[in-house]
């Protein structure tokens, strides 16, 4: 039980709880010769009775005008669920619908599907943590992986805004690597990467990548937005002149991603209705045991205060009715 | 005065207060929309921390706009965004900052100004596009905060800046125009812009030949005023120009002259005290209606009551004063 007060101050009516051992709510009377008024056993405990009601009911009163709660609580608990970072890509290109068009009212643009489909997905999963890291050129941070689903549905928000400039696949999934760097290891840790293009990567990278994914232990979920009539994961090289990573980076970005040492799924979008099932396919896999907190919100005590109050004062009103007139 | 009435009045307040359903109670909030410059001047080191130790520009920004949020009222909401160049980008839109304050708080920490994706800086345009990008991400009512020091790298040439006041006027005020507030960070006098390697290490300042010290882009106005103007060849003129471009201050005039037209109000950022009285001003603030628990009321009222009932008798004769009193005394 964690009390606390809204207005502390208040609770310097308390003092006013000692006013009924000092005076009552009966009319003095005069009696003759107090002797031959007898305080008996119970008179005695009547009387004290009395006085602890009054007690009770200013305690009461001052409690609950001091705003009294419950702080809210967290419980940790055992579910299924996952750690998810999304990386999204914020290049220009994610401003075209599917079939590579300016957006209009019936096709919307990719980045809009995505959205909409991926705020879906925060909404049925209701134990996972989201994070959201968005790239262009450059890696942003977006939001931390929490459980408040209206952060991570404001984030994927961010979808909305225009595309900037290129597609810098390894940044993007660096700075979603780092967000497992001090996140206890627990549940599914999952990296999906939506973007509508590939990128070539560096030794470098690479090498950073894997050492990354392989510490952290997070399996990946590509959701490749593959745009009307483009070079997908899974195009085939007309020429070997053309097999190299210049002209075809989709299929050796995903050459590249399956020779991590963790799961990796790769799913190629060109319809709306392709991405629904791509990401109902994440919600069947991504289930291990994850201790996850459950937060019970603040819980307001004001009202159980002034019915005991009203308790109380009720017995007293009742006791006051039999007083001799 | 031990009658009766004063406990029973002191139940039916009592019933009152357990009865009484939350009502509907006019108050205050807000809806900002932080824009923040992440451009490289914004690296120059001109404010103070608490400990007296230099901070960027950027740095202030971050501090001071958290801590203004801390003090919002809750129902407010903040949505945050990052420009450089001329294009500005979303981060989120507007947060509940109660609920998802340890988020906001999270994410304006980890703005850097690495996340730029370009590297000039044009002021103008990236205010015209903010406003823009409001009304296409339906924020029109949300206020804008756009934190910049105004510095243009490279110097833009007026003919070709966007109108903003256009932009701000509309048909039958549909959409409407978009209030905010201009937040020029920096100091007034002239700093160096540090330079950084591509690891993010300082490798030393710019200096001045190594940005433009004038605008060349398009037509100048009044190409008799340049020297060695040639129409064809040297539009610009044939001279190398010197300037302070290198070197950054709050250009506040500039700043002050983008506000105008736009409608935004203008603020010099010096601490963030100042800052949240100029973001809550009343332009600002949109009235809501909240359910408010009012039970307190008659709560209180029950406790004057039923500590009326127990005041003891003497006392309260006394103040009904000594006549009443004397004639009870008298028989004695």
């Amino acid at each position: 039980m964690n009390i606390a007060f809204a207005q502390p101050w208040a609770l310097i009516l308390l003092l006013l709880a000692v006013l009924p051992f000092f005076t009552g709510i009966f009319r003095k009377r005069v009696s003759s010769w107090n002797r031959l008024l007898p305080a008996s056993d119970a008179t005695r405990w009547i009387n004290r009775i009395i006085k602890l009601l009054g007690a009770l009911a200013f305690t009461s009163m001052a409690l609950g005008l001091a705003g009294m709660y419950q702080t809210e609580k967290t419980f940790t608990r055992t579910g299924t669920g996952a750690h998810i970072v999304f990386v999204l890509d914020r290049s220009a290109s994610m401003n075209e619908t599917f079939g590579g068009k300016v957006p209009d009212k019936d096709t919307p643009a990719k980045s809009q599907v995505a959205r909409r489909l991926l705020a879906k997905f925060v909404d049925e999963r209701p134990h996972d943590l989201f994070g959201v890291v968005g790239f262009s050129t450059q890696p942003f941070f977006i939001s931390p992986l929490t459980e408040h689903k209206s952060a991570t549905q404001a984030a994927i928000n961010s979808l909305t805004s225009p595309g900037l400039a290129f597609t810098n696949v390894a940044k993007g999934l660096g700075m979603g690597l780092s967000y497992f760097q001090d996140q206890p290891h627990t549940g599914s840790r999952v990296i999906v990467l939506v973007s509508d293009g590939a990128a070539t990567l560096d030794h470098r990278a690479q090498r950073v990548l894997r050492e990354w994914f392989e510490r952290y232990q997070v399996s990946l979920y590509w959701f490749f937005l593959r745009t009307e009539n483009g070079l997908g994961i899974t195009s085939e090289p007309d020429s070997p002149q053309d097999d190299n990573p210049r002209v075809m980076p989709e299929r050796y970005l995903d050459q590249f991603f399956r020779t991590l040492p963790i799961p990796y799924h790769a799913y190629e979008v060109d319809t709306p209705e392709s991405l629904e099932v791509a990401i109902n396919q994440l919600d069947d896999l991504e289930s291990l045991p994850l201790v996850y907190n459950e937060l019970i919100p603040r819980n307001d005590l004001t009202c159980i205060c002034f019915l005991t109050a009203l308790f109380a004062v009720l017995i007293l009103v009742g006791i006051k009715a039999l007083e001799a007139k | 005065m031990k009658s009766p009435w004063l406990i029973i009045s002191t139940a039916l307040l009592l019933l009152l207060s357990v009865l009484m359903p939350h009502l509907p109670f006019p108050s205050k909030k807000y809806d900002y929309f932080f824009m923040i410059d992440i451009t490289r001047s914004m690296n120059v080191e001109d404010y103070q921390n608490q400990n007296g130790d230099p901070i960027s520009r950027l740095e202030k920004v971050k501090a001071d706009a958290l801590s203004a949020v801390q003090k919002l009222p809750c129902g407010s909401r903040v949505g945050l965004g990052v420009f450089t160049e001329r294009m500005p980008t979303l981060l989120f839109t507007p947060m509940e900052v109660c609920a998802d304050y340890p988020e906001i708080r999270e994410s304006i920490k980890r703005i850097d100004w690495r996340m730029a994706w370009v590297a000039d800086s044009n002021i103008i345009q990236a205010l015209a596009n903010t406003l823009e990008l409001m009304h296409t991400v339906e924020l029109n009512d949300t206020t804008l905060v756009f934190f910049t020091d105004g510095q243009e790298a490279p110097p833009i040439n007026a003919r070709y800046a966007p109108d903003l006041a256009e932009l701000q006027t509309s048909e039958d005020n549909q959409p409407p125009p978009i209030k905010g507030l201009l937040v020029g960070t920096g100091d007034h006098a002239l700093s160096r812009i540090p330079k950084y390697d591509e690891e993010g290490v300082q490798i030393g300042f710019y200096t001045a030949e190594d940005v433009p010290q004038g605008t060349t882009f398009g037509l100048p106005e009044d190409p008799s005023k340049i020297e060695g103007y040639v129409p064809r060849n040297a539009p610009w003129g044939n001279q190398s120009r010197a300037g302070n471009e290198h070197l950054s201050n709050v250009k506040e005039e500039y700043l002050k002259s983008l506000a105008e037209p736009a409608k935004l109000h203008y603020h010099h950022l010096q601490s963030a005290s100042e800052l949240y009285n100029a973001l809550t001003h009343d332009d600002f603030s949109q009235r809501h209606i909240r359910q408010t628990d009012l039970s307190f009321i008659p709560a209180a009222l029950a406790m004057f009551c039923l500590f009326l009932a127990y005041l003891p008798e003497s006392l309260v004769l006394r103040k009904k004063g000594v006549v009443k009193s004397n004639p009870v005394q008298a028989p004695h």
